[in-house]
């Protein structure tokens, strides 16, 4: 899995509210921010100033200038400079201007021309289209009131964002003092909002938070400049003068010590008191406030497509039964004797497929990544200059943590991409699911695709940074099934590891659909799970978890990729012997990410231009 | 040390030589030959930019038709079913067209071209003075340890395209093909046996092996046929049988009967005759040869004497920090015995081949993204780790770089040699994979081939100086990402450094100061502690190769040079991704134009404004 790119949850709510526009600002809303909003109220004026493409133009400029205000945390992320030093802002205030301006951003859309853009432009113009219309649709959920889980909040996104600012000269560290100085105010706004939501009725499962204060606490330690979070002042760059390092090493300790620990420590302390004990049993998203129309909502925004939670549950039982087939026959194939059962116990217990000691696990990543890194000249005629490394999932958060995912890095912002493999509880880290699982998060999986669509050119800023997850995971379970074709399946076993893979992504359509829908309980989907696959029973419960406090995003895996099967099973038959897959995955990849219809539009009219060529 | 240039430059230098042998001269280049003959008539059509231009496509479509093996390594399409001519027709007009080639381009007024275009010209001129130049000497040695047909054959195979039906046909014309070629080095090397001009004995003695490694009773086990032991998905399965058995048929019927006339003649009559001299400076105007390759080579005016003087005082100086070192493990002992210790505990040395490959596998995938804080612009082209093929184990260098082309889909590739475990100490990992892989020659290469602005030819036009010198500049970039974690990685990439240093004195001493081989192989030795294997492999090495090896060290200290120069003279301006950048955006250069390039890009970093803030 893809981490969300902008890192914060304050801040993907931001990014959501301010595809938008202003009216009145609030006392609270940052000053920069309150400007750039009040130009785009005054957008519509500006018809005629300039052709429509200027405009177009300018509007995208004026709204990537707003987004980086919005959320800094996400400016830090693709290197936009000058904003290191400060926080995104969650008061109401903002979160009103934000409501407000998706609408002003509609209207000042609207006062575009669409009939007068050229071809590439009225793609990303019905984009951002459709992007602001889902967020007015999807304003009256209230998902910002679910700041904390398991996997995401400011217990695990503000140290990750605070080890990857730059650290580059003095200035640098000064600005990650500034944000340390400025920690309580971002704690303060998250306890307001999950304080609002526990009135309204709107948390995540309780079950699903066991974690959350512990994952809190161990970000108290008693040595400041030992917390991830001062990484940085452990070793400085030969650019910081010596003279200055004792000053900055003091005040991020101070900083620590007395703003930050504090605010941790009265997170941690409304959550055991308050939060948790009031948080609801039901696992449904089904049983919130709108719920049913909720979940259907999260399902088309996920998948980019109309399908209903019943359709996908039906697609999933189909694929989990069409798998299952392919296991069975692999299982009669190594002349195993036993039962499905039994051959995933045996794949979940036998020594011979796990390691012992982390650093092997990451090094059986490193040659695994690095056998497939020259294959890929196969499989594609373009590749990213981006290159990736494979870190272990960082401790604060390994035990919550899913088997790996990746992060996105910036050549620009002088950041790799990273494929984090977790190396907590080495026994649900089978050695046969290492080959699938690094296709999927490193090459030709995540990286490859994210960071091809960051080096995008003659594309606006923001379609860089446009995820649709049916697309980005759909892709990386695509690139699961690549491996099969550079020979990187080498045995039986990593070949069940792939598909027991792929009967996974099977398996989340139904679980999903059954919990948020169909009054599944959550042994129920593990039960189904460990019963169609030879998934680790750890992970099982990790991944269950998952989908109960973020609902639909599971689907997206299974929809996207029988989407780019079936649209490569299109091309090669007709194209007969003309189809060229390198040709094919460049055209797949090649405009960035994008919802699934457009990617059908696209390879259709790709292969009616190969088609008319002699 | 990078692999398949070297390749590259001896199928360019055999192109350019010749002998006896039925030949017809290739039709195409005879065309060639008349274009450029009638070029210096074409003034005035066009401007003189465009000429450039007009000049410098049929310059490379030349240089592609006198080497075909060339045209493959880089990609370019249409040339993959044929081999170079080495027949004497071919290599007589291979002269004459040096001297139309450089009449073609010197009717261009330089004057009128455009700074980049200038330096595209300068480039040229050079290259071809110097193949003329070149034409008096006429030492080539078409085969010995690191090269020659049992070298060439399988690497060739393997680096053609190979996704389509009609690739696999241009190999079986190629192998059809290829005793004619071998027949015709038969030739060459009955030539130069006959003026004096061989190879020393010495590095002889392990080629007829070399080639017994090829003569496999199946010819698919052959290393020469490796693309026919497994095919892509794409080669339908009902027409593998059949490309299968044409392959067999061409090897038994074609091949392997030529290898054989090859190592017949080779230990019947080359080897027995060969030198037993050692010098460049033995042969017939030698010493001139000797000073033509340094210059050359090193693309500076040192003459040998300076060369092994600048290297004594290296040489000293990093014995100095080696003992710094030592002293500071704790170490008791003299620098004998630390050498000693390090190549003999069973700590530093893997048992299996597969643990070393992943050694490196792992090395190199932590170096990847630290590349991120060297480089602001990075290569699309992604490589590999492999192993050096088993014929070549014995006598190759521990590890080595083949570059690839995206355009190709070929990958680069870093070949890590498993033969002899004992001589691959873990602590001289990490400073290999810097050299071979990232941050060195891949990054270098694979930047090159995607400067969409250079023309063709310089994309792959090699300064060694500038290549190797990068790579051994890249080895000390580890100090900048941590990848040294230990004293011994340290030591091990000292060992490095000194061993460079030891080529400036060892190379110039066997060529021109009357050198024994066993006594460069102690010199080496007593100043590293590198296992034994090593040493005599690149002495070897230095023999074969004359002039080759001074270019790491003159290189590297160029670019460290200029890199001190330009933080001196920008001081906290002074951006290491932006220096890079700079160094390797222009494609590779003689180290004077370097120079000149660095430092006007400094004085214009100077003039900017301070950068940082936005508006």
């Amino acid at each position: 899995m893809k981490k969300p790119t902008p890192a914060l949850a304050a801040l993907l709510l931001a990014a959501a509210a301010l595809a938008a526009s202003t009216g009145t600002a609030g006392a609270a809303v940052p000053p920069d921010v309150a400007a750039y909003g009040q130009r785009i109220e005054q957008f519509p004026a500006t018809r005629g100033q300039g052709s429509e493409s200027e405009r177009l133009k300018r509007l995208f400029d004026l709204r990537w200038e707003l987004q980086m205000h919005v959320s800094p945390e996400l400016a830090t992320f693709v290197g936009y400079p000058g904003l290191n030093d400060r926080w995104s802002d969650a008061s109401p205030e903002s979160i009103e201007f934000g409501r407000r301006l998706t609408h002003k951003m509609l209207q000042a859309l609207d006062s575009i021309d669409r009939s007068r853009l050229a071809a590439a432009e009225q793609i990303h113009y019905d984009l951002l289209h459709r992007k602001v219309e889902q967020g007015i649709e999807g304003e009256r959920f209230h998902g910002e009131y679910l700041q904390i889980s398991q996997l995401g909040g400011v217990q695990q996104e503000i140290p990750q964002l605070l080890s990857v600012m730059p650290a580059g000269n003095a200035k640098d560290y000064e600005n990650i003092i500034a944000r340390l100085r400025g920690f309580p105010t971002v704690v303060d706004q998250t306890i307001a909002l999950l304080d609002k939501g526990l009135a309204e009725g709107i948390t995540p499962p309780r079950v699903t938070l066991r974690d959350v204060p512990a994952q809190v606490e161990s970000l108290l330690v008693d040595d400041p400049l030992k917390s991830p979070m001062l990484r940085a002042f452990q070793q400085f760059p030969e650019t910081v003068p010596a003279a200055d390092r004792e000053r900055l090493k003091r005040e991020a300790s101070q900083a620590f010590t007395g703003r930050v620990a504090p605010a941790y420590r009265k997170l941690r302390g409304y959550l055991v008191n308050t939060y948790l004990p009031a948080a609801r049993e039901s696992i449904a998203m089904g049983d919130l406030p709108n719920g049913k129309a909720w979940y259907a909502y999260e399902a088309r925004v996920f998948t980019t497509t109309s399908l209903t939670p019943e359709q996908i549950h039906q697609i999933g039982l189909a694929e989990v039964k069409r798998i299952r087939g392919e296991m069975d026959a692999l299982i009669a194939a190594t002349g195993f004797k036993g039962s499905f059962a039994d051959f995933c116990q045996f794949l979940r217990t036998d020594p011979r497929f796990f390691y012992d000691k982390p650093e092997d696990l990451l090094t059986g990543y490193r040659d695994i990544a690095k056998r497939i890194d020259p294959e890929l000249v196969k499989l594609f005629g373009k590749l990213p200059r981006l290159p990736y490394g494979v870190i272990p999932v960082p401790a604060y958060a390994e035990r919550s943590q899913t088997t790996a995912y990746y992060e996105e890095g910036s050549l620009a912002a002088g950041r790799p991409g990273e494929f984090n493999a977790n190396t907590y509880d080495l026994k649900s880290r089978p050695k046969w699911e290492m080959e699938a699982l690094t296709s999927h998060e490193a090459v030709p999986g995540h990286h490859l695709q994210l960071s091809l669509a960051k080096e995008l050119e003659g594309v606006p800023e923001w379609r860089k940074y446009d995820d649709y997850t049916a697309f980005v995971e759909g892709w990386g379970l695509y690139a699961e099934s690549l491996g099969g074709e550079i020979g990187l399946y080498k045995d039986p076993y990593s070949r069940f590891g792939q598909l027991t893979y792929e009967v996974w992504r099977a398996i989340r359509l139904v679980v999903d659909t059954g919990m948020h829908t169909m009054g599944w309980t959550r042994q129920q989907a593990i039960d189904y799970f460990k019963a169609n696959s030879a998934k680790a029973e750890h992970d099982i419960e990790v991944e269950i978890d998952r989908y109960i406090v973020v609902p639909g995003q599971a689907l997206a895996y299974k929809i996207g990729e029988l989407k780019i099967k079936e649209l490569r099973a299109y091309a090669a038959r007709e194209l007969g012997p003309k189809f060229d897959l390198r040709a094919f995955h460049d055209h797949v990849l090649g405009n960035g990410s994008l919802p699934l219809d457009l990617l059908e539009k696209n390879i259709r009219a790709w292969v009616a231009e190969v088609k008319a060529a002699r | 040390m990078k692999k398949s240039r070297a390749l590259l430059c001896a199928a360019v230098l055999l192109a350019g030589l010749a002998s006896a042998a039925s030949a017809v001269v290739p039709p195409d280049l005879l065309e060639s030959s008349r274009q450029l003959e009638s070029f210096p008539a074409t003034k005035g059509q066009g401007s003189e930019s465009e000429r450039l231009k007009r000049f410098f496509d049929l310059y490379w479509r030349t240089g592609l038709i006198e080497g075909p093996e060339l045209a493959t390594y880089v990609g370019a399409p249409g040339f993959d079913d044929r081999l170079s001519d080495l027949s004497p027709e071919t290599e007589e007009l291979g002269k004459r067209i040096d001297h139309q080639e450089q009449k073609a381009l010197t009717s261009i007024d330089r004057s009128r071209l455009t700074p980049a275009e200038q330096v595209d010209y300068d480039l040229a001129l050079g290259r071809l003075d110097e193949a003329i130049e070149a034409e008096r000497f006429h030492h080539g040695y078409p085969v010995h340890q690191l090269n020659g047909p049992q070298e060439e054959i399988g690497l060739l195979l393997t680096s053609m395209p190979a996704r389509s039906v009609p690739d696999y046909e241009n190999m079986l014309t190629r192998l059809r093909a290829y005793p004619r070629k071998i027949d015709q080095t038969i030739a060459r090397l009955e030539k130069g046996l006959k003026e004096g001009i061989t190879p020393p004995r010495v590095t002889l003695r392990d080629v007829p092996a070399q080639i017994d490694g090829l003569l496999t009773e199946d010819p698919l086990q052959s290393a020469a046929l490796t693309p026919f032991q497994e095919f892509p998905e794409s080669i339908p399965a009902a027409g593998r049988e059949r490309l299968r058995s044409e392959a067999a048929r061409a090897f038994r019927e074609g091949l392997a009967p030529a290898l054989r006339r090859l190592r017949g003649y080779l230990v019947d009559t080359y080897i027995p005759a060969a030198r037993e001299t050692l010098a460049v400076s033995d042969l017939p105007d030698g010493k001139a040869w000797y000073a033509y390759l340094l210059r050359t080579s090193t693309t500076t005016d040192l003459t040998p004497e300076q060369i092994h003087r600048i290297g004594l005082a290296e040489v000293k100086r990093i014995r100095g920090e080696m003992a710094a070192l030592i002293a500071s493990t704790g170490f008791k002992g003299s620098f004998e015995d630390f050498a000693t210790f390090l190549r003999t505990d069973p700590r530093f040395y893997y048992d299996k081949p597969e643990d070393l490959v992943t050694g490196y596998r792992d090395i190199a995938k932590r170096i990847d993204p630290e590349l991120v804080k060297l480089f602001g612009k990075l290569p699309r082209l992604p490589y590999g780790v492999t192993v050096v093929p088993d014929f070549q184990g014995k006598s190759q260098t521990t590890g080595y770089y083949g570059n690839g082309s995206l355009a190709a889909g070929r990958p680069g590739w870093f070949y890590a040699n498993t033969y002899n475990l004992k001589a691959r100490p873990k602590w001289l990992m990490e400073s290999l994979t810097a050299h071979e892989a990232v941050p060195g020659h891949h990054i270098q290469y694979a930047l090159v081939e995607e400067l969409g602005e250079l023309p063709d030819w310089r994309k792959w036009d090699v300064y060694p100086a500038f290549s190797e010198g990068w790579a051994f500049y890249a080895e000390t970039l580890g100090y900048e990402i941590g990848l040294y974690k230990d004293p011994y990685s340290r030591f091990g990439q000292l060992s490095n450094e000194i061993w460079r240093a030891c080529r400036l004195v060892v190379d110039t001493g066997l060529h021109t100061m009357g050198w024994t081989r066993q006594q460069a192989i102690d010199y080496m030795r007593d100043n590293s502690a590198k296992p034994g294997h090593d040493a005599e492999v690149e002495v070897d090495r230095y023999i074969v190769w004359p002039a080759g090896a001074c270019v790491y060290k003159i290189g590297q200290m160029k670019i460290r040079e200029l890199r001190t120069y330009a933080e001196r003279e920008l001081g906290p301006r002074f951006d290491v991704r932006a220096f890079h950048d700079q160094v390797l955006g222009h494609g590779q250069l003689p180290l004077r134009l370097l120079e000149k390039n660095i430092r006007a890009w400094v004085a214009s970093q100077q003039a900017a404004p301070e950068r940082g803030t936005r508006p």
